[in-house]
Parts: structure tokens; C-alpha cells; sequence
């Protein structure tokens, strides 16, 4: 019997190339993602973000909580204080390093957490369908019907500040999204035939979920996820700003950009500095979900 | 690398050819990978003639329609070869003059009428459009053009139907719609590609007959593209086989299903299932080659069951085994 | 005749159209409507019809992947469901059912999951089965043998690594998995070019034989239908309206539509072209199909009994040919209908 790899040949020689070892689908990923240098490093700014938030006493030499009434307000440069003082004469540098830590905690853990709360229940929502899947959504619509932002501020109001409240109310206000994503992903994939294949071979429903619905709909929401890290860094900052985030005297970005606010015409460019933190950090999040999503849309 | 060409002739056509090709190769580029698509293919229709290209997924054969009507990517396409239409060289002309040209001289069809047809606008309003841009007459002449169009292309009810979107007509209706709208300039080419592929038999065979009548009617040149070989034998005068980017066989329908001199379209002929119950269909062995990496030599060597060493060595040309019957098989006789 | 492995009985399907302001029912699909046939063991019955007749549903409905409406289906004996019928005294449930009957599908890349590989997939319905990881891997480097597969490069690799008919044996493969006995070709091989879907025909026959297999083969493409059943029936709207044993049903056509279908088919004859469309317009759409006969609206011999009355699948003769139509002259020279 002829087949595709046994092929009787009139002429020696002229077999097909050994074939290479499969490629799977997310070491494909990671090698598209090597490739693509924009992505890299931004990964690696990020990467140097996180260590020096992590390992903030080893980069800074002062205390973030020690001020001085007499070196308020120092311009970048001064002697001691590389990025200057803030308003209270606390060094800015170790300021901001270690306001590195509450801003992406408050930034990566509630989308985190967020994540596996919503994706959970939007997975199970497009797998069941019907009933299960109206209930579900149409609540996530109840509080999908508030700007983010409006409800962050009000879970931050009720509950008071502080940072577990944060990264509730941050958590609370990314879980509709990420539910409605996951559903819809899961939907799609759930009427691709090879879902219909594994249902035939007589798979219960919880093992066609996990062998075949899962390692589909993780990338795309994975995707979506790390892009919402960067709104989250921002609310989480804006929910500071306004007060009802982190507290103060902790350093955290927002917080930092708040009360550096009267600055602004004594010495702008102090007062731009967390504010230059926050974007570019958010810029990284956002631009390494764009550069996993490329890597990931491989129509294979 | 395309390897070396000795010898490149067309058959010989008795008044001037309505479209000339001559060596036409198409290649993609793209980051990574080159594609050649189109591998030195040249042939010449006359007037009111239908030509066939018969090959199946991969031969390049949508690419040489669309190669030759100016629709392939610019970026990424490069065109190399010599071709004419009604005199003119498309592949040096772009933006307004090509667009002139387009629907004026040389018109096509497409398989699936929904990416062809506009879904937004009603049947008549693509087709008057279409005329008003071309010939300059008036919305009401136009009008009355596109009424007479659908009632050549045997749509019932044509007045309604000017009225009606895309979405609300069935398969085959779109179909003639579409047939209709690349006819509402009285083209002298028609291009097909596969315009029959997703239509059921019942409405297949209408399709077909409607277009070999209008292709009389009319007298059309006609290039219609299939991998159905009962389709070609319907409505094709000459046929070519397309393998790997080149035409292995061309000659008159008649003698190229009866006598086919050429290992793939024997093998073709032999997979179309049309007898032998209960016996083991004659397959091909292997799969169509890899567009970025063909083999040197005959394309068609690695599954031939006659190759020889002189196969794999240079590209067969094309040769003659009749006076309109070619082959690029260097065993057939000549 | 050899004993039935699959019977149908009166199975019926219609897909609610929702639309309207609150959702209302808009109309009804009747995809499939009241067909009745059997399957042989070891027998390959094909099924033919255009877009609309349903054959690609009730394929579904065999292996409950959508639930019937009604009807019955028997299967070595046993009904599948949870009552037995009068006719079998035992029923046969859901996870046993795919166990024994298996569905290839139509489009050879969406039917494999792109996250597995070919050996996974294949290993995939055993190891739900309660095989052991290892065993069901040995078994899917097994299966790819027999389908004519390498393990050794196979094995590995993924869907968007293999062509189309690559592809196509593996589903096969993944069919086999589970030893079934009966196994339904959904257009296995109408994506596939011509070339390639010879090689897998002849996988086909090959593994019929050697694994004791009986087939449904559902296409459009009468050719191959020919050359691969024993027998075929035919479907239009819903409905079966002949079944019959293949060579007689081909060469002597009885229901009106059959013999459009069949003469529609594109000569092989250069000098015999077609003249003529046996039909006109399009296959109708199964909402709120005509009254009576469904085919009357363009059928050549239609009479006024067609309007009234549907005509029921009737022995046309001893060997299990059967047609369902007024107009048709039975052997004994007699109409069924006036």
C-alpha cells in the first residue's frame, strides 16, 4: 500500500527530507517572541522594573520615610539625592523604588487574581451554555454597566482605603471583562469540530473541558489579561491619587504624584517623575501583550 | 532558483490570440520563505475560444488568472514574463488605466459570489455602477442594461431581483449575479476561477451551460480555472494541466482526456472516480511538492512511476506530440 | 442479507428559527424529517443529496452529538437511550454507543485539536475510556501504522505541521481508536484534492476489510459514492426519497429527483457534453418546505396527488430497493398512486 512515506521510486535518491521533531504550539510561541526585539526588551526593562522594586534596600542607600525639612523640593542632581527630594525632603529615588513594589502589586495582582476568578467562571459559562451561561453573564453585565474606574472608586469608597481594599475593588472591576473574553472564547471553540470529535469519542464533559477546551482558550485570554495589567497600574495609581488607594506616608506611584502636585511649578519636573514611572511601565505591560498576541497568532 | 529553461513554445494559434502569455513566473516573498507559485507558463487564447487549466490545490493556477487581470498583491508578488491582453502588457500598467481596463476588456468570476458581491449594496446598484463607470451612460440607461443583464444570465423575476441584497438570494442565483455583473461591460475576456466549486450538481451543470451559452452568444474568450475534470470536459476546447507551477499538458479537450500524454494527467484521469467498483482506485502516490522548495528537474518525478535519471535533470520543456497537443514529458514520444 | 447493525426508525429533527422581538419563533428548519433506513454489517450505505437535504444531520443525530426530536434508533439490538422500544429488549447508553460508532469529519484541520499531537489526539478517546496513558499511546502509534503513517515521524507532530491528507488519516486513526463497528464518513475526502482523496478511498477499503467495519459514507460527489457503497440512499429535504442497492439505483433511477442528480453529473465524454439542466433553480430551503411531496415544486411529473398527500418509502422490489414517490411504476406494471 502506497503512503505518504513509503513511496516506491523508479529512481534512488529522491526521497523526501527527514522530517523535523513536532513543534508545539507554545515553544513556537516562545521562539516567535525571541525573535521579536521590541518585545524582548521591553520584557527586560520590565524584568529590571521588578528586581529593583523586589531588592529596593540594595539600589537605594536612604529611608523612604525619613524626610528632611531641609532639603525639600532638591532638583535632580543634588548631591545625595540623584532624582531629588520630594515635598517632604524624602529622597525620590528610593521613593520611587520602593513605591516599584505597592504599584505593581496593585497593578499585576488583581488582574491576577482576576483572572482566575472571572476566567474560571467565564469558561464554565461558554462550555454550559444556556441557563448557566445567562446567569452568569447577565450578572457580569450588572457590573460591566459601571465605567471601571466609577467602580472602582465606589467599592474603594465603601470599604474604605488601604491596600487590600485596592486590590479588591480592582480585582472586583476587572473579573466582568475578563468573564465576558473568556466566555466568548470558550464559545467559539466549543463549536470547533474537534470538540465535537472528543465529545464522540466519549469524553464527559470535565475531560473534553480540560484536554481540549483549555490549552485553546488560555492564550487569547492570557493576551487580554496582561493588557489590562497596564490599566490596572493606572487605576491603581488614579484610586491613590484620589486618596482612596494606598495610604500614605507608603510610597506608590499615584500616591507620590499626588502629593507632589504643588510642585509642579517649583520644580516640574519632580513632580512628572512618578508619573513618567507609571507610563512607562504601563507602556511595557501593554506592549509585551501585544507582542505575546503576535506571537501567539500564528494561523498555523 | 528556477532552474534552467531550454526550450519555451506555445501551440500556435490559427488568428491573432486574444491573450499571449509567455513565461510567466509568479513568485511570493515574504520574511521567511519564497514561494514560487508560477513557473514559466505560456499559452495564447484566440478569440471565442475556452481554455481550461485543469490542476488541483497548489498548482498556481487561481494565481495565473489572477495574475493576469492585475489582482495579485503588489508588495508581495513580483510578475515576471511577458503579458499581453488584446495587445496590451497588464502587468506594466496600475492605478486608473488598469482599473479602465478592468471590466472593459477583461472581466472574472470568482468562486465564492459573497466576496465578490458587495454585501452593503442591491444586486442592481453594483451592476449599474459598474456601468456607469465604464461606459458613461446615464443611472437610467444603466439601469435598464442591468434589467436585460439578469434576464440574460436567466434569473427569474429580474425586476425584483435588481432590488435584492446579495444575502437574500440563494447559491446559485448569487452566482449568475455575479456572472451578470462582469458581463455588464461587455467584456471580449472572461477569467473563471472555480465559479462552480460550491455549487451543488443540479446547479452546477445550469452554471455551466448558462456560461458556455454566453460565451457563444457573446463571443468570449474564456480561461476557466477547475480541479473537477468533468467540469473542463464540459466547458473547455483546449485544456491544460497545471502541476507545480507549469502547464505538463495542453491540447484540445478531446484528445488530452483520451490520450493523455503526460504521467499526471493520466494519474489525474485515473483518481476521478468514474468506474471500477470494488476495485483499488489507481491514487497517485505522495503529495503535491513544496512551492518553496521544488525539486530540480520534473516537479512531477518524485511520484511518477515512469521517472528516470533524465527526469530529475533539467525542466522538461514543452514539446509537441501533435501540431496543438503538448506535453512536458520528456518520455512521451514525439 | 446480513444482519442489521443500525436501524432507523422515524428520526426526526427541526431546528426552531429564533427571531423576532422577544425571541419568538420565527419558523421551524425541518432538517430531518421521519427517515427510516437500515445499515447491514459490513455493508457501506452511502447517503447523496444537495445542501439542505439533511444528510450531514442525521449523521449527527447517530451519534446523539444533537439530540432527535423523535424517532428511534436501534443499534445491534439494543436501542440507544434509556427505554427500550417494542422491537429491542435492551438499551444501549450514550458512552457505549461512541464507543461503537465513530464519526470522521469533512474539514480535516478544525477536526483536530491544534494543541495535541497526532498521537495525542488519537490517544485521547481510549484514555477516556479508561485506558492507561501508556497503553493508549502505544495503541495511537498502532493506529498510525495502520493508517499507513510512520509512528516514528508522526507521532509528534502537529496539525499545522501535516497536509490535508495527513490530516484526514489521522482522524481516521482517532476513529479506529476505540474499535468501533460502525463508523460514519462525514465528506471525508470531499476537501481533499482528487489525487489524495483516491489514496484515502483506498485506506478506507483496506481498513474495512481488516478490521471487520461497516460504514455510512455521506457525499455530494456521486462518483465516489458509486465506487465505494453497496448500497445508497438518497435524501432531499429532509427526507429519504429512494435507497437501493448502488449499481441498480444508479443505472435505473426511479424517483424523479435521483434521476436529476444523477444526469446532472458532468460528462467524462468530450464529445458527449451535456445538453440540457435536468433541473432548474436552486435546492429549495427546509423552512416550510411544500405540502405533500417536498420534490413536487420541481419535479417533471409531478400530479395533484403530490400536493395532498406524502408519498411513503415503498419496496420497489424484493432486493430492498425503495422509492418514495407517487408517479412510480412498479414491476407489476401498476401505479401506486393515480
Amino acid at each position: 500500500m502506497a503512503t505518504d512515506t513509503t513511496i516506491a521510486l523508479a529512481v534512488p535518491g529522491l526521497r523526501a527530507a527527514p522530517n523535523e521533531v513536532g513543534q508545539a504550539y507554545w515553544g513556537n510561541v516562545r521562539r516567535r517572541v525571541y525573535r521579536d526585539k521590541v518585545t524582548v526588551g521591553v520584557i527586560l526593562i520590565l524584568c529590571a522594573i521588578v528586581l529593583m522594586s523586589i531588592a529596593a534596600p540594595l539600589v537605594t542607600a536612604h529611608d523612604p520615610a525619613q524626610g528632611s525639612v531641609f532639603k525639600r523640593l532638591k532638583p535632580p542632581g543634588f548631591p545625595g539625592h540623584w532624582l531629588g527630594t520630594d515635598e517632604v525632603g524624602r529622597d525620590l529615588w528610593t521613593r520611587m523604588v520602593y513605591g516599584g513594589r505597592l504599584s505593581l502589586l496593585c497593578g499585576v495582582v488583581p488582574v491576577f487574581l482576576a483572572l482566575t476568578i472571572g476566567g474560571t467562571l467565564g469558561v464554565v459559562a461558554g462550555f454550559a451554555g444556556s441557563i448557566v451561561n445567562t446567569v452568569i453573564m447577565r450578572s457580569m453585565d450588572v457590573l460591566y454597566a459601571f465605567p471601571s474606574i466609577l467602580l472602582a472608586i465606589a467599592i474603594c469608597g465603601m470599604l474604605g482605603a488601604g491596600l487590600r481594599n485596592t486590590i479588591l475593588a480592582l480585582t472586583v472591576t476587572f473579573i466582568p471583562p475578563i468573564v465576558r473574553i473568556s466566555e466568548s472564547v470558550t464559545t467559539q471553540v466549543r463549536g470547533l469540530d474537534f470538540v465535537e470529535a472528543a465529545r464522540a469519542s466519549g469524553g464527559s464533559a470535565l475531560s473534553v473541558l480540560r484536554h481540549h477546551v483549555v490549552n485553546n482558550v488560555l492564550g487569547p485570554i492570557l493576551v487580554y489579561a496582561t493588557s489590562l495589567i497596564s490599566v490596572c497600574i493606572i487605576l491603581s495609581a488614579g484610586l491613590s491619587f484620589l486618596g482612596l488607594g494606598v495610604t500614605p506616608p507608603n510610597p506608590e506611584w499615584g500616591l507620590m504624584l499626588n502629593s507632589l502636585r504643588s510642585a509642579l511649578w517649583v520644580n516640574p519636573v519632580i513632580a512628572a517623575l512618578p508619573g513618567v514611572m507609571i507610563f512607562v511601565t504601563s507602556m511595557c505591560f501593554n506592549l509585551m501583550s501585544d507582542g505575546l498576541r503576535q506571537a501567539m497568532d500564528v494561523r498555523l | 532558483m528556477p532552474p534552467s529553461v531550454l526550450e519555451e513554445t506555445a501551440p500556435p494559434a490559427a488568428t491573432a490570440p486574444v491573450v499571449s502569455v509567455r513565461d510567466l513566473r509568479v513568485t511570493f516573498a515574504s520574511r521567511d520563505r519564497t514561494v514560487h507559485a508560477v513557473n514559466g507558463v505560456s499559452f495564447d487564447l484566440a478569440a471565442g475560444e475556452v481554455l481550461g487549466i485543469l490542476g488541483e490545490s497548489g498548482s498556481g493556477k487561481s494565481v495565473t488568472l489572477r495574475a493576469l487581470i492585475g489582482l495579485l498583491p503588489p508588495a508581495q508578488a513580483r510578475i515576471e514574463g511577458d503579458v499581453r491582453i488584446a495587445g496590451r502588457d497588464l502587468t506594466r500598467l496600475a492605478g486608473k488605466p488598469l482599473a479602465d481596463f478592468r471590466g472593459r476588456t477583461i472581466a472574472m468570476i470568482f468562486q465564492e459570489p459573497m466576496t465578490a458581491l458587495d454585501p452593503v449594496y442591491t444586486i442592481g446598484a453594483q451592476i449599474e455602477e459598474t456601468i456607469v463607470r465604464h461606459e458613461g451612460v446615464s443611472h437610467k440607461a444603466a439601469r435598464a442594461r442591468a434589467l436585460e443583464l439578469l434576464d440574460l444570465v436567466q434569473i427569474p423575476s429580474p425586476a425584483r431581483r435588481l432590488a435584492a441584497y446579495p444575502h437574500e438570494m440563494s447559491g446559485g442565483m448569487r452566482q449568475r449575479a455575479m456572472i451578470a455583473l462582469a458581463l455588464s461591460c461587455r467584456p471580449s475576456i472572461l477569467l473563471a476561477d472555480e465559479p462552480t466549486t460550491a455549487l451543488d450538481v443540479t446547479v452546477q451543470i445550469q452554471i455551466i451551460l448558462l456560461l458556455r451559452r454566453l460565451q457563444r452568444d457573446l463571443g468570449m474568450a474564456v480561461i476557466f480555472v477547475t480541479h473537477d475534470v468533468g467540469v473542463s470536459v464540459e466547458i473547455a476546447d483546449r485544456l491544460a494541466v497545471m502541476y507545480a507551477g507549469r502547464f505538463v499538458e495542453t491540447g484540445p479537450t478531446e484528445a488530452v482526456i483520451r490520450q493523455p500524454r503526460h504521467p499526471y494527467t493520466e494519474g489525474l484521469l485515473g483518481s476521478t472516480v468514474t468506474t471500477a467498483r470494488g476495485q483499488r482506485l489507481p491514487a497517485i502516490p505522495g503529495a503535491p511538492p513544496d512551492l518553496r522548495a521544488l525539486p530540480p528537474g520534473c516537479a512531477f518525478a518524485p511520484r511518477c512511476r515512469y521517472a528516470e535519471e533524465r527526469c530529475i535533470a533539467d525542466v522538461p520543456p514543452q514539446h509537441h506530440v501533435a501540431p496543438d497537443h503538448t506535453t512536458r514529458c520528456v518520455l512521451a514520444g514525439g | 442479507m446480513s444482519p442489521r447493525l443500525l436501524t432507523v426508525r422515524d428520526l426526526t429533527k427541526h431546528f426552531p428559527l429564533k427571531g423576532g422581538l422577544l425571541g419568538t419563533s420565527r419558523g421551524v428548519v425541518q432538517a430531518v424529517d421521519r427517515v427510516s433506513f437500515d445499515v447491514h454489517e459490513g455493508e457501506t450505505l452511502g447517503i447523496v443529496g444537495e445542501s439542505g437535504c439533511g444528510k450531514s444531520t442525521t449523521a449527527r443525530l447517530l451519534v446523539r452529538l444533537i439530540e432527535p426530536d423523535s424517532g428511534e434508533v436501534t443499534f445491534d439490538g439494543a436501542t440507544v437511550g434509556r427505554r427500550p422500544s417494542e422491537n429491542a429488549h435492551t438499551t444501549i447508553g450514550l458512552r457505549e454507543l461512541r464507543r461503537q460508532v465513530q464519526m470522521v469529519f469533512q474539514d480535516s484541520y478544525s477536526s483536530l485539536n491544534p494543541r495535541l499531537s497526532a498521537a495525542a489526539s488519537i490517544a485521547y478517546g481510549p484514555f477516556v475510556h479508561g485506558m492507561a496513558r501508556a497503553a493508549a499511546r502505544e495503541r495511537a502509534h498502532e493506529l498510525l501504522q495502520a493508517v499507513g503513517l510512520d509512528p516514528g515521524p508522526f507521532a509528534n507532530r502537529y496539525p499545522h505541521e501535516l497536509s490535508g491528507g495527513q490530516r484526514q488519516r489521522i482522524n481516521i486513526a482517532r476513529a479506529l481508536a476505540l474499535e468501533p463497528r460502525l463508523v460514519l464518513l462525514d465528506e471525508a475526502v470531499s476537501a481533499l484534492d482528487k489525487s489524495i482523496g483516491a489514496q484515502v478511498l483506498n485506506l478506507l477499503a483496506d481498513l474495512k476489510e481488516r478490521f471487520h467495519l461497516t460504514y455510512v459514507f455521506i457525499s455530494h460527489d456521486l462518483n465516489v459514492v458509486r465506487h465505494i457503497s453497496d448500497r445508497v440512499m438518497v435524501m432531499y429535504l429532509g427526507k429519504v426519497v429512494e435507497i437501493g442497492d448502488v449499481e441498480t439505483l444508479y443505472r435505473e433511477p426511479q424517483h424523479p429527483y435521483t434521476r436529476a442528480l444523477l444526469s446532472a453529473m458532468p460528462s467524462m465524454d468530450p464529445s458527449r457534453r451535456t445538453l440540457e439542466a435536468p433541473l432548474s433553480g436552486d435546492p429549495p430551503n427546509p423552512i416550510n418546505p411544500p405540502s405533500g411531496c417536498r420534490f413536487r415544486t420541481r419535479c417533471p411529473i409531478a400530479g395533484d396527488v403530490c400536493a395532498r398527500e406524502e408519498p411513503a418509502l415503498t419496496a420497489f422490489d424484493n432486493a430492498g430497493h425503495a422509492v418514495a414517490c407517487h408517479k412510480v411504476l412498479l414491476p407489476s406494471g401498476s401505479r401506486r398512486a393515480a
